[in-house]
Order: structure tokens, then C-alpha cells, then sequence
């Protein structure tokens, strides 16, 4: 009997390899083919590793060094925020878990294009509509195109993913565990720290997971935030298929793959069924 | 409870599937345009759908490498595509074209107007136009046939790239006065109250831009700059400040475009973007289309009631500058490509190409347009008419002030307009890498 | 030192924590957590920036948007006027709500066959259907894209790039959402429950739908929320998945973003997309908690 039900799952391993597994094999082999343009193969195949010399360019080594410090100061910033948000809403009257989950995640029903546009228009005194509506016309700041702004909203966007995994973690908590610390003598710091936080681990070691691949892809963001002048490896991969170099382009999308992979198999051995993650 | 949620559900998968494949299907014959964002005025479209029973579906792209590549890829079947006249080039010697018209009699059948020469091109058409074939007589040899490649286009918008800039910044405003010596046909532009400044007439406007040491005047560092992104224009507009063409092959430009751009930080490295940063007042000066430039003042026109002699910010186009055609093609897999036909000739009447451009700020190939414009004169209608606009004092104001503005950006006589001749992926891929290079180093 | 009041109960003295010898920290704990709530709010606030910065351009008259000009309704009424605008509405609404339906059903089915999965088979599957969830957009975007213009290459479904390759995009991305909201719920339902319903007679397609699914019901309407959210917001993965003029509103910012003017039509509609639902959601919320209340049911 459970063997028919669990037949229901075949397909869907099927749909994985044709959807996720094959593209991957397949951007793999066109890294290592010398295709001028496209996918125009009427030339013949030939194999060539002209395309590595991409690697060797300060620009895309700047970008993975810098997208990997942009996300990992997004996500650093995220859990410590994320937590404290996950804990103050575990902690409140609002039990309502999934209350809890629809007003983080209500914000993305806006495109996220233009709530990027709207917070590029934020950060800069001039042009402001808020400042204009306020009528304060004495401010002068302009935070665009610096670091800061690219951090501030990969933050703002992505810290949503770093409190659910948390607040799910700290629900599986058992209550008793708690008053068995208090009753063994711990002070409630005593017992954030030794008994909730490494308890509440597992979430944060998704969350993270959650806030720091986006971060470190993404390429809409850091372009409308960084006003175009920090370089991003996910907008070196976005300008190469718009160009055409599909074989440049799979060559660092296997790379960022590469990284996606470990993550997934550092999930898969912390939380096997993918508790935490959403 | 199940059962009557299990309904619901049921009911509702069945009124999606139902509502996708209706409205997939309604019996009308469907215009798959590829265009501009906000390159059209939907009025003119919608016109066009009533007068041929038809649907016009705007498909977007934002630069025009990305019009070949939507093409190449051949994922899309477009019934029209709006490329510049090089990426109609690289489309053509690709074979992913179809003439228009093949000779004299299909030319008369489709597009009568143009046949019996009741519509013309503007001059600066003809200019680019014949570069353009010039270009192709160099690359393809004695195999192309003078004129061949005109079958395959029609002009949709023309203008020239400029240098858009912040009037009210002092060393801008201080010296707006005409320098004749730079201007060959002052009639035209002196009836305007203000030129352009000075600053940027007296020298070389490239050599202030890209903060060349030996121009007369330097631009203060305070000045904050925006940069095209998209490199080919990039690149068309330091060779067109080297060597007055923006068609140096990579090979012997590209150390000299390194050093070039390497000069200073710029503010802001954008592609549309730039226009909406001067507008905001958030850098002060940029390299962009003229006709963008114009976009943003219609605004201020129609919005905040400003007159072209009160603008905050114009655009200067220098002596030597890149030049466009923005041309209607229709590759080689349309699905529709009679109806497409019909929208193009639906456009070579200038009353509807005067609509259309009334929502853009390019200028329009047509010289019956132009002239409409600059006249201030509306299409002969009656009142019941989709062209028809009261004379109201607020449309009057749109009038006058559009035809200023128009005036001031089309080509002086004697400016030289070189069209860009396009680029291969791999040259492409090097200015790239030189300019995401630069950019680090910051 | 100052001296504190010593309290009294039933006329003893009660022991302060200092005369353990510890000192008291309870009022550095006091501080905290105001600070703490007051950070929570600013980090709430921040998340909502944004969204409360369209509703403002939502409500100004100015289409270039960088300056206050005039308070105007006008955006609200002509909500669907530009054709452009409401085609790509009427887009991502299709495909939003039918990836959605797709990948509910599909999902519950998948979540199902999972749960009676056991071992390495089991953990393997998990392991793949993290990829959709964590790949890079970008990355996911291409891949399909690559797939279908093989398949574009075969006699006959030349035209395929649109609604069906956006379709399978999006199923794509939005089954583990489904799936990992439905598997926990699924793990708290007594397993004598489904073996009862078959033994009372029903057949298994029926014991499915009649035990399990309303057993897991909240598991599957979050990940309905879910899906339909990750499917309406998303950019890149349409944006390449896309073809023959199908385009929802992501592309037509994407595409229109830096153009002219990006229609205002497009703050409103977000604004009222966004405090609708919530308002509809608080509404719910608040009607479900009294209904509660007012049957005595507590959870």
C-alpha cells in the first residue's frame, strides 16, 4: 500500500533530472566549446579552453571576491537582526504562525524592481519623494552607489528568508527543555545561550543559506543600488548571456553552481527533510 | 466539507485553463512587435487595431543587442522588430531578414505613399542611410547591390546621441550665448531664447566630457558624471572624441578607450537610466540619446507647466556625433509579416506618425511630420477622429513648446552624423571586460 | 552603596538576589528588551520601506516621480487604461495562478509519495528538491531556457517559448515551496488514521482525498501562499523563460524601468496589491480568532 503512494514521488525525480540536473551537465559541456555566438553550432564542435581566460580577468575576480563579501556581511547582518526578530515574535502573543510568515513575505507581492527603484530613489536627497512630500528640502545625502546602499537592500530584501527558518527552529523547541533549564538553575540569558540559541542552530544555518545564495547571484540589486558601479558576478553572467557568450556565461554560472551544490549538501546532511527551511 | 472544497478546487483549475485558452485564442490575427519600452503611443496602436481588426502585442527590449539576440535565438517569432540601422545590418548579413518589398511594384502595392512620394525622408535620414549602405558595400563587396539593404528597413525614429546636462549648474548657465562660428545654420535656432552653454560650444564638448587636459575649460570634479553602460555606445563615443568616428576597429582603439575612461570615477554607469538621474538632479551631466532627452522634457512640459525656456536641464549634441535610425524590420520566421507590412505603411501616413510622436521625444523620419510639428499644426480631421485634438489653450502651450524643443535637437546643417557600424560578440565581450576592469579599480 | 528597600511578605523579609552575593542584572535585561523591541520594529519597518514608498508615487502626481508635485487619485481610477500595463497583468495573474494550482496539486501528490518513501531513496530526493529552492535564478532561468530551445528545434513546436515554457518555470520553482510546507504536516498525521480509512473500505485514491488531504490542509494553503508569492514576484526566471510577446508585469518593469516613465499605474497596482491582501488577511485572521473565541475552541 505505501509503495503506491510512494510511487507518486517518481515523476517528480524525473522532472528534477530533465529540469535541474541536465542543464547543469549541459552548461558544463558548452564551457569547454569555442562558440562564438549563441547557441549557433553550425560551425562544427571543437573544444577549446579560451573561455577560462575570462577567470583570468581582474574585473571577474574582483566580482566573486566582492559578491562573497557582499553577501556574507548581508547574511552575518541578517542573522543577527533575523534572530532578533524571530525571538521577539516566538516570545510575543502572536502565535499565529502563519500570520507571522504572511507579513514577511507580503512586501515580494510588489515586484522586487520596483521596490529597489523605490528604495535607489530613498537613499539619494535629491529626487526624493518622500523628502519632497515631508517638504524637507535641506537634507543632503547621497548613499547611492556606495557599498552601503548594495548591503542595505540585499538586507532589507532577503532578511525575511533568515527569520522564518529561525522562527520554525525555535517552535520545534520543546517547552519543557526550557523550564528544565530555569529549574536546573540557569538565568534566562544563561539559558538563551546555552540552551536556545544552539537549539535554534539548524535555522540559522539555513537561513543563512537562504540570504547568502541570492546575495551572492543576484545581479538587480547591486546594478540599480550601486548605480552600475560595483560589479557584481551575477551581473558579469547576466551581461554574457545578454551578449551572446552563453559559453562565458556557463562557465561562471558552473562556478556559482558549484557553490549552490555545497550549500545543498551542507543542507541535506543538517536538516535531511528540510525542516527549517521555510 | 471536503467533498464541496474538492469542488471549489475543481471549479477553479477549470475557469484558469478555461481563461488561458480563451483569451489565447480569440480569432484575431496578433502583431508581435519587439520595441523600445515606451517607444510607441499606445493611441496610434490602438487605432491601428480597430482600423485592421487585429491585435498589437508590445514586446520589450532595452538595448540593441539584445534585439539580435532575441532574434537570433529564435525563441520568439516576432512580426516586427525595431533594431538601429547596424544591428539591421548584422540582422541582414545573418540572414535573419525579409524584404519588405523586393521591387518598385511591391513597394507601390504595400507602401503607396512612399511610392508616389507623397512622404519623404528628412535629410538626416538620407545621411545615415547612405552611410549605412556605404558600410555594406565595404563589408559584403561586389556581392551587394547598391541600395539592396534599404528594401529591408523603414525608418521608425531618428536622432543623434548628445551630451545631456544640468542647466541650472553655474558654469552651464552663466554663458548660454550662440557661438556662430559653431553654428552653420543659425536661422533656424537663433529664433530660440537661450542656446547651449558655451562651455560646451567653445571647446569640443567630448574633450569636456571625457575631461580632456588640453580643452580650454576643464569640468570641476564636483561635477558628477553619468556614463553610457551599454559599451558599444561607450566605445562609439571615445573613438568619436579620438578620432571623429565611432567605428575604430577594438583592435586599434582599445588601449586608447582604457586610458580614456580611466580618467576619472564616474557617478553613475547606466543605460536609460541616465536620463531619469539628470532629471532627478541626481548627477549633472551624461552622454545619452537626444530624443531621450526630449522624453523627459515633455514631461516637464505637460506636468509641471514648464516652457522650453524655463527647463531645468537640455541636451547638447556636438558637431561630431554618432547618429540612429531606429528602423522597423521584419525577420525572416514572421508569423504575420502582411500585417506587418500594413502597420509600417499605417505609419507612412503622417498623420498617424504625427500621433505617435507626440508620446516620443525622437524625431520623426517623415518630413510632412516634421514640418507639422514644427508649424504647430494637427492633422485635418473631424472632431470624431482618433487624430483629432481640441485647440485648447493647454494643447496650444504643448504645441508651441514641443516645436522648440523639437527644433533644437534636429541635426544643425553641417553637423557630421556617422551611424555605428556593429561589433562581434567576442570585441563586444573584450570592452566589456575593460569597462567591469575600470570600474573595480575604482 | 544606597540602601535598598528590603520587601516584606507576611512579615518576612524577602531575600534580594544580592544577598546570595549575585549582583542584579535583571534591570540590564529590562533594557534590552526595549532596545531589542524597538530594533524589531525598525527591522519590520525597513522590510515594509520599500512597499510604503511605492504607496507614496502611488498617490503623486508627477509621472517622472522625483518630486511631490500634486495628491492624486487619478492612478487608482486609471488603474487599467494603459493596454501595455494591464496585458502584463492580466499575464502574471494567468501564470501566477495557474503555476500556483499546478504546483499545489502536484506538490501535495509529491509530498505524499515522499512521505512513504524511506531511506538514502528518501534523502537523495530531498537533497534534489533543495536545487530549485537554492539554485541561483539566474542560473535556474538559463537552464530552462536551454532545455526548451532544443525542444524548440523539433517540427512543430517551434512556437513553444511563452505561456508553456513559463508555465513549467514556474511549476518548477514553486513545487518545493509546496512540498516542504506539506511534508511536516503530513509527519503529524496518526498513521493508524490512513490505515483505518482502508480498512473501513476506501479505495486509496479516495482514502487520499477524503483522510489526508484535509488532515494537511494548513500545510497546503502556506504553501499555496507560498507558491503564488515566489511566482508572482519573480523576474529572471520568467524573463528567460519567456517568448512570442508573453510577458508579465516583471518584464514590463524590467523593460520600461528605465525608459520615459515607468507608468504610475504600476505604484498603485502594487499598493493595492499588497494592502489588500494584508487587509484581507487581518480580516480573516481577526473573523477566525473570533470565531474561536465565541465556540470556545482554543487551540
Amino acid at each position: 500500500m505505501n509503495k503506491k503512494f510512494a510511487r507518486l514521488s517518481t515523476p517528480y525525480l524525473y522532472w528534477l533530472y530533465i529540469l535541474a540536473l541536465f542543464p547543469a551537465l549541459f552548461m558544463f559541456i558548452l564551457m569547454f566549446l569555442d562558440i562564438p555566438e549563441g547557441l549557433d553550432i553550425s560551425n562544427g564542435l571543437k573544444f577549446t579552453l579560451e573561455n577560462f581566460k575570462q577567470l583570468s580577468e581582474p574585473s571577474t575576480l574582483i566580482a566573486f571576491g566582492n559578491s562573497f563579501l557582499y553577501a556574507f556581511i548581508t547574511t552575518i547582518l541578517s542573522i543577527l537582526f533575523g534572530y532578533l526578530v524571530a525571538f521577539r515574535l516566538f516570545r510575543s502573543k502572536f502565535k499565529n504562525k502563519f500570520l507571522v510568515l504572511v507579513i514577511l513575505i507580503l512586501p515580494m507581492w510588489t515586484n522586487i524592481l520596483l521596490r529597489t527603484e523605490s528604495l535607489a530613489g530613498f537613499l539619494n536627497s535629491n529626487g526624493n519623494v518622500v523628502l519632497s512630500l515631508l517638504g524637507i528640502k535641506s537634507a543632503e545625502f547621497d548613499l547611492l552607489g556606495t557599498p552601503f546602499a548594495v548591503i542595505f537592500g540585499l538586507f532589507v530584501t532577503y532578511v525575511p528568508f533568515m527569520v522564518m527558518p529561525i522562527f520554525n527552529s525555535l517552535e520545534k523547541i520543546d517547552k519543557s527543555i526550557e523550564e528544565a533549564a530555569l529549574d536546573l538553575g540557569l538565568t534566562e540569558t544563561q539559558k538563551f545561550f546555552k540552551v536556545i540559541l544552539p537549539m535554534s542552530s539548524k535555522g540559522i544555518v539555513t537561513g543563512s543559506i537562504m540570504v547568502f545564495l541570492p546575495c551572492l547571484s543576484g545581479f538587480a540589486i547591486p546594478e540599480i543600488l550601486g548605480r552600475g558601479n560595483i560589479v557584481l558576478i551575477g551581473n558579469v553572467i547576466e551581461a554574457s548571456f545578454k551578449n551572446m557568450s552563453y559559453t562565458i556565461g556557463s562557465l561562471l554560472a558552473v562556478i556559482i553552481l558549484v557553490v549552490i551544490l555545497l550549500s545543498i549538501f551542507i543542507v541535506s546532511k543538517i536538516d535531511k527533510e528540510g525542516e527549517t527551511l521555510l | 466539507m471536503a467533498k464541496r472544497s474538492r469542488k471549489y478546487l475543481l471549479l477553479m483549475v477549470l475557469i484558469s485553463i478555461i481563461s488561458v485558452f480563451a483569451s489565447g485564442c480569440s480569432g484575431k490575427e496578433t502583431l508581435l512587435f519587439l520595441n523600445w519600452g515606451e517607444y510607441i503611443n499606445y493611441d496610434m496602436v490602438e487605432a491601428f487595431e480597430k482600423e485592421y481588426n487585429c491585435n498589437v502585442i508590445v514586446d520589450l527590449a532595452d538595448s540593441n543587442e539584445l534585439f539580435y539576440a532575441k532574434v537570433k535565438s529564435g525563441t520568439t517569432a516576432y512580426d516586427l522588430v525595431c533594431p538601429a540601422e547596424y544591428m539591421v545590418q548584422k540582422m541582414y548579413m545573418n540572414d535573419l531578414l525579409q524584404p519588405l518589398y523586393s521591387n518598385d511594384e511591391e513597394l507601390a502595392k504595400y507602401f503607396p505613399t512612399l511610392a508616389s512620394k507623397e512622404v519623404t525622408f528628412m535629410d538626416g535620414v538620407n545621411q545615415i542611410a547612405e552611410k549605412l549602405d556605404i558600410s555594406m558595400k565595404e563589408a559584403l563587396g561586389d556581392s551587394y547591390q547598391t541600395g539592396e539593404i534599404e528594401k529591408y528597413y523603414m525608418p521608425y525614429f531618428w536622432g543623434t546621441f548628445g551630451l545631456m546636462y544640468n542647466k541650472q549648474l553655474e558654469i552651464f548657465e552663466d554663458k548660454q550665448t550662440w557661438d556662430t562660428k559653431d553654428m552653420d545654420n543659425p536661422i533656424l535656432l537663433s529664433e530660440l531664447p537661450d542656446g547651449h552653454p558655451d562651455i560646451l560650444q567653445r571647446n569640443n564638448a567630448w574633450k569636456i566630457f571625457f575631461f580632456d587636459e588640453t580643452a580650454d575649460e576643464v569640468l570641476p570634479t564636483s561635477i558628477r558624471v553619468g556614463q553610457y553602460s551599454a559599451v558599444r555606445f561607450t566605445y562609439g563615443a571615445v573613438m568619436t572624441y579620438l578620432d571623429g568616428t565611432p567605428n575604430t576597429p577594438v583592435n586599434d582603439g582599445i588601449e586608447r578607450f582604457r586610458e580614456t575612461l580611466s580618467r576619472r570615477k564616474y557617478t553613475q554607469w547606466a543605460a536609460d537610466e541616465l536620463k531619469h538621474s539628470i532629471e532627478a538632479h541626481e548627477i549633472d551631466m551624461a552622454f545619452a540619446y537626444t530624443g531621450d532627452c526630449l522624453d523627459m522634457v515633455y514631461l516637464r512640459f505637460l506636468e509641471r507647466g514648464l516652457t522650453y525656456e524655463t527647463l531645468d536641464f537640455f541636451t547638447y549634441a556636438p558637431t561630431e556625433t554618432m547618429a540612429h535610425i531606429d528602423a522597423l524590420v521584419i525577420p525572416k520566421n514572421a508569423r504575420h509579416a502582411d500585417l506587418a507590412r500594413k502597420f509600417i505603411n499605417f505609419l507612412l501616413i503622417p498623420d498617424n506618425a504625427w500621433l505617435n510622436n507626440r508620446d516620443i521625444g525622437y524625431l520623426p523620419p517623415l518630413e510632412q511630420v516634421y514640418d507639422m510639428i514644427v508649424n504647430q499644426k494637427a492633422p485635418n480631421v473631424s472632431e470624431d477622429s482618433y487624430l483629432y485634438f481640441e485647440e485648447t489653450e493647454e494643447e496650444m502651450f504643448w504645441r508651441e513648446n514641443w516645436a522648440k524643443a523639437i527644433q533644437a535637437i534636429e541635426p544643425r546643417e553641417g553637423m557630421d552624423l556617422t551611424p555605428f557600424s556593429y561589433f562581434e560578440t567576442e570585441d563586444i565581450n573584450r570592452l566589456n571586460n575593460i569597462v567591469n576592469n575600470i570600474k573595480v579599480s575604482k | 552603596m544606597k540602601q535598598q528597600e528590603t520587601k516584606y511578605i507576611n512579615g518576612v523579609p524577602v531575600a534580594r538576589i544580592e544577598d546570595y552575593g549575585y549582583r542584579d542584572y535583571s534591570i540590564l535585561l529590562k533594557i534590552w528588551k526595549v532596545i531589542s523591541n524597538i530594533l524589531v520594529y525598525i527591522v519590520i519597518f525597513l522590510v515594509y520601506l520599500s512597499v510604503l514608498i511605492i504607496a507614496v508615487k502611488s498617490f503623486n502626481a508627477d509621472t517622472a516621480q522625483s518630486e511631490f508635485t500634486k495628491f492624486t487619485f487619478n492612478h487608482y481610477i486609471n488603474m487599467f487604461k494603459d493596454s501595455s500595463l494591464s496585458y502584463a497583468i492580466g499575464n502574471t495573474f494567468k501564470i501566477s495562478i495557474v503555476a500556483t494550482l499546478v504546483s499545489t496539486i502536484a506538490g501535495t501528490l509529491i509530498a505524499v509519495g515522499i512521505h512513504y518513501l524511506f531511506g538514502k531513496r528518501r534523502q537523495y530526493l530531498m537533497m534534489l528538491n533543495n536545487i530549485p529552492l537554492l539554485n541561483a535564478d539566474i542560473v535556474t532561468g538559463i537552464s530552462i531556457m536551454l532545455i526548451f530551445s532544443m525542444i524548440m528545434r523539433i517540427p512543430g513546436l517551434q512556437y513553444i517559448f511563452g505561456f508553456p515554457t513559463m508555465l513549467v518555470a514556474h511549476v518548477y520553482f514553486c513545487l518545493p515551496y509546496v512540498i516542504l510546507n506539506v511534508l511536516p504536516k503530513l509527519k503529524e498525521i496518526d498513521p493508524n488514521m490512513m490505515d483505518a480509512a482502508l480498512d473501513l473500505g476506501l479505495k486509496p485514491h479516495k482514502a487520499l482525498i477524503k483522510v489526508i488531504v484535509p488532515a494537511i490542509k494548513s500545510g497546503i494553503f502556506a504553501g499555496l501562499i507560498f507558491a503564488f508569492t515566489m511566482s508572482f514576484d519573480d523576474f529572471v526566471i520568467s524573463y528567460y523563460t519567456t517568448g512570442n510577446g508573453f510577458n508579465n508585469l516583471s518584464i514590463w518593469i524590467y523593460s520600461s524601468i528605465g525608459r520615459k516613465s515607468l507608468k504610475p499605474q504600476v505604484y498603485a497596482f502594487s499598493t493595492v496589491i499588497t494592502f489588500g491582501a494584508m487587509a484581507l488577511l487581518l480580516i480573516a485572521n481577526f473573523l477566525s480568532s473570533r470565531k474561536r473565541v465565541k465556540y470556545g475552541k482554543k487551540k
